[in-house]
């Protein structure tokens, strides 16, 4: 954590890349557990939504997966951010 | 020289740029600067290196989604495109309309109505009681969250829905849809048109069906039959003109699936409503098959029809196991002398006893042939191939008791009770009907049939004298005159009858209530069978009853059928 926090822009740039690589090639579940790990890692990771609206943009259609909807990475990726900013305080607090 | 030296270092920290930090020594003793925020840092021009890394970054940004593109549009790009045009044509069913369903007056049993889905039509049927077990229900077609059907015909799951259901469905026909990326209907275009399934007549009158329904479900709610089932035939054709079964289901729920809690209701009730009693219900006969073991004996020469025979309260054999013990074989009632007719009219035991199984001087026909002229008029046998395949039943046999009883032998005390119609004699009604059809009809076992205008094919012409059949006739007429169907004396029309009152397990507190015969008696043209199902045996009232009601009601609205 030392090591994140002391290069902290730089990781945040590098996983960046990484999240778009993997938007472009991987799958699905592994994309939604990249973005956990990123709401675990960084302080107020606010990527996590433009990641959402992103890939929604590239791949969101309706008629297909859960409740229909074509925006269903961005509203996972709402709760996320908040959920990974709350437990990030708590751990902080205990 | 020291002056030299001096010079020269003046000239060289001339050139040192100076840092801003040196100037301002103290800012660096502020504690926790936030660094994110760029505190305690000097805005200074940015550098080279920073420029040169990002540009690296976005040019590896670009190269990866540039490989993606890559793939997606060379690589992958003939596989994607054939998918992208499969998913935008849609193959989609065009339904064919079901065919209607009529009874024999042309009356709609089961017809289409337009429902909540514009592709399916829901199928309904006409809203009275007795129909269910011959008309069925349907399986409706069914398509899953995304509109894709996976189930494209109505499938017929009983009755005649089932059993016609490739002439009732038709063909369905096909039509194109086109939908955009989010699944959105652009266009339609029928390419093949659909064949609507052919309409079918019942020989059934479902005015007929639904009075004998009412009059069985009637009796047996009044006196506590646990369930029961009637058919009426044509004794010529084998055209049947009513067949019900007591308690049915809705077919229209059924087809429907709204209500879980009747579907729930029916699955569990243990009258079991989806048992069609007519087909596939097997019961005990007991004295209904009375009238074939006098044409076997008759056939056979085994007793003149007008010789008497004592029908005194009970017959008695000696005890196969303990001689000095007699084993009392007793009649329902000491009926006096009786000849055949009587024997039939007023059911006495003593006499089938007695012709069955031999007494004394008396020769019986012995097992083996009651077990050759049940099986001759169709009882222990399937109806073979048609809509009324159901239940074969049983005919108690030395091999079959053996087999059932690890190896216990024939006593003369079964060939007794099964020439009674008991023991574990087992018939269905249909072939009940059959059977008496036969006596009306001298001796054609027919096929029944449910298609209106259809002839039924003979199964097998009896090799029996017409005059043995009017003997039994005569028997019947009298048990409808004086005898055990006297509740079928009727001023409208003569009728002939017999009667059964089946005792069942050991404690035979439990009977089933049978009545069969034909009408007119003169010139028969229909044959009955009505079976009212596990009622106490201190009931008077039973499926005479039932049948009455139903002749009474169709003396005044059907009168046709007494003509």
């Amino acid at each position: 954590m030392d090591f994140i926090k002391t290069y902290n822009i730089q990781i945040r740039i590098a996983a960046a890349i990484l999240m778009l690589a993997l938007i472009a090639w991987a799958p699905w579940w592994l994309i939604i557990l990249a973005m956990i790990a990123g709401g675990i890692c960084f302080d107020v990771y606010y990527e996590v939504l433009i990641f959402g609206v992103m890939i929604d943009a590239l791949y969101g259609t309706s008629g297909q997966g859960i409740f229909n909807l074509q925006i269903k990475y961005t509203l996972i990726a709402i709760p996320l951010f908040f959920i990974a900013i709350m437990l990030r305080k708590r751990l902080r607090t205990k | 020289m020291t002056r030299k030296l001096r010079k020269l270092f003046q000239r060289r920290s001339s050139l040192h740029e100076i840092d801003p930090d040196e100037i301002f020594l103290d800012s660096h003793n502020i504690p926790q600067f936030d660094t994110d925020q760029f505190e305690g840092r000097i805005d200074r021009p940015i550098s080279r290196m920073s420029l040169i890394m990002t540009l690296l970054a976005f040019a590896l940004i670009l190269c990866v989604y540039l490989s993606r593109v890559w793939d997606l549009q060379v690589v992958k790009g003939a596989d994607f495109n054939q998918k992208s045009e499969n998913n935008r044509l849609r193959h989609s069913p065009i339904f064919a309309a079901r065919g209607v369903i009529y009874d024999r007056n042309n009356v709609e049993l089961g017809w289409n109505a337009p429902g909540d889905d514009a592709d399916v039509s829901l199928r309904k049927y006409k809203n009275i009681p007795g129909l269910a077990h011959v008309l069925g229900y349907v399986r409706y077609p069914s398509k899953d969250s995304s509109g894709f059907y996976y189930r494209e015909d109505f499938e017929g799951v009983d009755g005649v829905e089932k059993y016609f259901n490739d002439k009732l469905r038709g063909t369905n026909g096909l039509k194109l849809i086109e939908v955009d990326a989010h699944g959105k209907v652009q266009s339609e275009n029928g390419i093949q048109a659909p064949k609507e399934g052919e309409n079918i007549a019942l020989s059934i009158d479902s005015r007929v069906q639904s009075e004998l329904h009412a009059a069985i479900k009637h009796i047996a709610e009044s006196v506590g039959f646990n369930g029961g089932g009637g058919i009426i035939m044509d004794v010529h054709t084998g055209e049947v003109i009513a067949m019900t079964s007591y308690p049915e289901f809705d077919p229209q729920i059924m087809s429907d699936r709204a209500d879980k809690t009747l579907i729930t209701k029916y699955l569990t009730d243990k009258n079991t409503p989806f048992l069609d009693r007519v087909i596939d219900g097997l019961y005990t006969p007991g004295s209904i098959v009375k009238p074939y073991v006098a044409l076997g004996a008759l056939k056979e020469n085994i007793i003149d029809p007008n010789t008497n025979i004592l029908g005194t309260a009970y017959i008695s054999i000696k005890n196969q196991y303990d001689p000095t013990q007699e084993t009392l074989f007793r009649d329902w009632k000491a009926q006096g002398l009786v000849d055949m007719r009587k024997a039939i009219a007023v059911s006495s035991d003593v006499y089938f006893y007695e012709i069955g199984g031999g007494y004394k001087d008396q020769k019986g026909l012995g097992i083996a042939k009651l077990d050759h002229y049940f099986q001759l008029f169709g009882f222990g046998e399937q109806i073979k191939d048609s809509f009324f395949t159901g239940g074969s039943g049983f005919i108690p046999t030395p091999e079959l008791k053996a087999k059932q009883f690890n190896g216990e032998s024939w006593r003369l005390g079964d060939t007794y009770h099964t020439a009674i119609g008991q023991y574990s004699f087992q018939v269905t009604p249909i072939q009940m009907v059959r059977a008496v059809a036969s006596i009306a009809n001298n001796g054609a076992l027919l096929n029944p049939t449910i298609l209106k205008d259809q002839q039924g094919s003979v199964e097998r012409q009896l090799d029996i004298p017409a005059s043995d059949f009017e003997v039994i006739r005569e028997g019947m007429r009298k048990g409808a005159l004086e005898g055990t169907g006297v509740s079928l004396n009727v001023p409208y029309v003569h009728m002939a009858t017999k009667s059964g009152t089946a005792e069942l397990g050991v404690t035979k507190e439990n009977v089933n209530s049978w009545m069969t015969g034909f009408f007119p008696y003169e010139n028969p043209r229909y044959a009955f069978a009505v079976v009212l199902e596990r009622g106490s045996r201190h009931n008077l009232i039973g499926a005479g009853a039932a049948m009455r009601e139903t002749i009474d009601w169709m003396s005044k609205n059907t009168p046709e059928y007494f003509k």
